[in-house]
């Protein structure tokens, strides 16, 4: 399965975009979606799933136009949005039957399916409560379930590890590694941990343009040998911050320790992570 | 620490502020426009044209003759009636959205008081109504330009009859829905039957228009109708004249016409607009103290048998070389069946209590008591259930989810619209049934209804986005049938004839195109 994304835009006003020719092809395997709030990730993704015509360009799955003909991605998507409710009056069990029917599914193994799916994400034990009882961690859970249940082959998972706990962030990176031997996952976050553990590969996005794409590896290396650690005093830190592009601060012992770019030869050398690389890159891109 | 002064200042402007901003985020909406554009077809048929075979306000035979005072107050008091009774619908909710979105807590959470809330929220409210009241008035005096000839234009006698009639009604309104929302905020069909139930009674008791009576005149038309027989009988002193407000066809006599001058309004009519204001008001102002402050979820978890506290349990493992494989299946039949049990779920036990036992009476009752008034009464019953049928996405934060899917368009929305009026065609069965072996063309008309009805609030629903558009009209629809209103009898409960059903026919054909249409553009367009 090959998806290809060929100078997207999309524009909302005049003055607004939200998307600026973006480029991207990519198969099975897991596509991390790097980016500070408002920089278009979410846009993206609501395009590949068809719920956000884009202004120009266009989105192939295997060599077919999704923009003309939504339901060939319809078929085949398992969607987890950033912002999503579910109908409070329904239990978990009806819920998923509900959104299997909506997607077209169904069979002699549907109830199998869904105790499959409840189980394995621990919701069986409530699965005939009400969904309006349930937590934010078992809310997002369910959200997980639906949009595995028509074997998706085109996964997009938008912030998915809000409301889940560390324990279910783990087991959901694990999911995640398992899907995408025979799907192409795109999962959207802020929080570069979440990405840096599983991502086959990156893409850091800004003001709804593409910065950078590629391995993980590749990213992190262009910092080979110019991320460095200091401890400065506090009254420092301003002027500091000023000369080096900062990846993060903490406090120690009075002072402040500092990790930063630097591309002057210092010592306290650091290896580089992917986090230093999404700063110093959508740093680097400042406001444009 | 802040001085008692400089509370009152910060009441005071979070007072003002929350009245303002509240207003400004209901104004800013396409719904609000939708109802602008409803409210100046409203005002605009309130002043039928000359050569039109249809009535407002008819004194016997005789109607005003089209100069200021004839139309400022007779537009001033049907929007009295009319806006009082159908703003009760376009404002109410805004404090359960406060609790929705959380605001309200946020707010509870600040030092404003009680009494300050509320008033503020009923002063955004008169906001609203004002607003529409406005543009009403603006209207009226354009229809004067429209159609009259010879005759001074008198703005004045515009503003003194709003502000004096339907101005009072309006504020009266704007605090009955804060009223009822803080002591019930979660129980929309008990607020629904309470305003039906006040206002009809209110209206009923009017009718009767004997002195004893006068005190309860919320709408303040009894004073001026009264001043206009008078003035009507001085042209024909022997005759029977009576007051009819409403939408009449038919029998309009161009020749029979009175000139309408500005009626002299005594003390006591000032004096009981001002206590219906300052009423409501004061009312508001003592419940303040038991308002709930958005402290409403220990109150729902006590009528629960059963508090629910998720357990902790060990994650397991979700083996996907286990996974259960499903097949392809494009029927609708399953959403069908869920949009049913959503709807059967979202209505309290005493509204189906009461369906159930209209159902019976549907059986059993007389045939033209149980068509023209159980009838309509048991489906605006389920208003609840219809107003949201193509809008719960949008209210549940899901049309990302159901958007995706396959076929939204068709298997979604024809699932929605087709569970609907499943619904209603089972309510009704007990009359229907009857109708079959006696009255073939009412058994169509009645289901020709049931998809009117279906399709005007996925219409209305698609057109504003939001579930209240229909609530007022389905709400006006209701009344005006029960009060035998021959353009409001859209179930052929008093018409008969090839022609009624096709006129319904045509409207459903409409509405069906406004919901697909719509609905396409949602898709598309996002």
């Amino acid at each position: 399965m090959k998806l290809s994304i060929n100078k997207l835009n999309k524009r909302y006003s005049s003055s607004k975009l939200g998307l600026i020719d973006f480029s991207l092809e990519m198969q099975n395997g897991i596509l991390g979606l790097l980016g500070p709030n408002g920089a278009g990730k979410s846009t993206l993704l609501k395009m590949i799933a068809t719920v956000s015509k884009p202004s120009s360009g266009t989105i192939l799955l295997d060599n077919q136009d999704i923009v003309s003909k939504p339901n060939i991605m319809r078929m085949q998507l398992g969607f987890l949005p950033q912002d999503f409710g579910l109908y409070p009056n329904l239990n978990a069990y009806e819920f998923l039957k509900y959104m299997a029917a909506m997607k077209g599914v169904g069979g002699p193994n549907l109830d199998k399916k869904i105790d499959f799916l409840l189980e394995g994400l621990n919701l069986i034990e409530n699965a005939k409560r009400q969904i309006g009882d349930y937590s934010g961690g078992m809310k997002q859970r369910i959200g997980i379930a639906q949009a595995l249940l028509n074997d998706p082959k085109v996964i997009l998972f938008d912030e998915p590890t809000v409301g889940l706990d560390p324990e279910e962030r783990v087991r959901f990176r694990d999911l995640i590694s398992a899907l995408a031997n025979d799907a192409i996952v795109i999962l959207s976050s802020h929080i570069v941990s979440d990405i840096a553990t599983i991502a086959d590969k990156v893409a850091i996005m800004k003001n709804g343009r593409l910065l950078t794409f590629g391995n993980q590896e590749e990213i992190i290396s262009t910092l080979k040998g110019r991320v460095y650690e200091a401890i400065i005093e506090n009254e420092q830190v301003a002027e500091f911050k000023t000369k080096n592009i900062i990846i993060s601060t903490s406090r120690d012992d009075g002072n402040t320790k500092i990790r930063f770019i630097s591309n002057e030869k210092l010592v306290n050398k650091l290896a580089p992570t992917l986090e230093d690389g999404y700063l110093f890159i959508t740093k680097s891109a400042g406001n444009e | 620490m802040a001085t008692y002064s400089s509370l009152n200042q910060q009441e005071m402007s979070s007072f003002f502020h929350i009245i303002k901003y509240d207003f400004l985020q209901r104004i800013r909406s396409y719904r609000f426009l939708i109802i602008c554009c409803f409210s100046i077809g409203f005002a605009y048929i309130l002043v039928p044209a000359p050569e039109s075979n249809y009535t407002t306000i008819r004194l016997g035979r005789y109607m005003g003759e089209y100069n200021s005072s004839w139309i400022a107050y007779s537009t001033a008091m049907m929007s009295s009636v009319f806006l009082g009774l159908i703003g009760f619908y376009l404002i109410n909710g805004g404090l359960k959205k406060d609790l929705d979105t959380g605001i309200g807590q946020i707010l509870a959470s600040t030092n404003i008081s009680n009494s300050t809330y509320l008033l503020a929220k009923m002063g955004s409210n008169l906001a609203v109504l004002s607003s529409l009241l406005f543009l009403v008035m603006i209207v009226s005096m354009s229809m004067f330009f429209l159609y009259s000839s010879n005759q001074t234009f008198e703005p004045e006698k515009f503003i003194k009859a709003y502000f004096l009639i339907p101005f009072p009604t309006m504020v009266f309104t704007a605090g009955l829905s804060v009223l009822l929302e803080a002591l019930i905020i979660n129980k929309a069909i008990i607020q629904n039957i309470i305003v039906y139930s006040l206002f009809s009674a209110i209206i009923g008791m009017n009718a009767d228009s004997s002195d004893a009576n006068f005190n309860i005149d919320l709408f303040g038309t009894e004073t001026i109708s009264n001043q206009m027989v008078e003035q009507a009988k001085r042209l024909a002193p022997d005759e029977n004249i009576k007051l009819n407000i409403g939408f009449m066809v038919g029998s309009r006599l161009p020749e029979k016409v009175f000139s309408f001058q500005n009626p002299p309004l005594d003390l006591w009519f000032m004096v009981t607009r001002l206590l219906w204001t300052l009423g409501i008001f004061f009312v508001i102002m003592i419940i303040a103290p038991y308002f709930h402050r958005f402290d409403i979820k220990k109150n729902l978890l006590k009528q629960k048998k059963e508090r629910f506290t998720p357990k902790k349990i060990v994650p397991a493992i979700l083996d996907l070389n286990k996974i259960p494989t499903l097949n392809f299946n494009p029927s609708i039949i399953p959403i069908i069946k869920m949009e049913l049990t959503m709807m059967i779920r979202n209505s309290s036990k005493w509204i189906s209590l009461i369906s159930g036992g209209l159902m019976i009476a549907l059986a059993f009752s007389p045939y033209e008591v149980a068509h023209q008034i159980l009838l309509p009464i048991l489906w605006f019953l389920q208003i609840e259930k219809l107003s949201c049928i193509t809008t719960k996405e949008q209210a549940h934060h899901l049309e990302y989810l159901t958007f995706s899917s396959y076929k939204p368009l068709y298997r979604l929305m024809t699932a929605q619209l087709s569970s609907a009026m499943i619904l209603l065609t089972l309510i009704s069965l007990p009359l229907t049934l009857r109708m079959i072996f006696v009255d073939l063309e009412s058994f169509v008309e009645v289901h020709v209804g049931i998809l009117l009805l279906v399709l005007l609030s996925s219409a209305l629903g698609a057109l504003s986005k939001g579930k209240r558009l229909f609530e007022a009209l389905f709400f006006f629809l209701t009344y005006f049938a029960l009060n035998k209103i021959p353009f409001a009898d859209y179930y052929g409960g008093f018409h008969e004839g090839g022609h009624y059903l096709m006129l319904l026919t045509s409207i459903v054909m409409i509405l069906t195109s406004i919901t697909y249409g719509f609905r396409h553009l949602q898709l598309t367009k996002r």
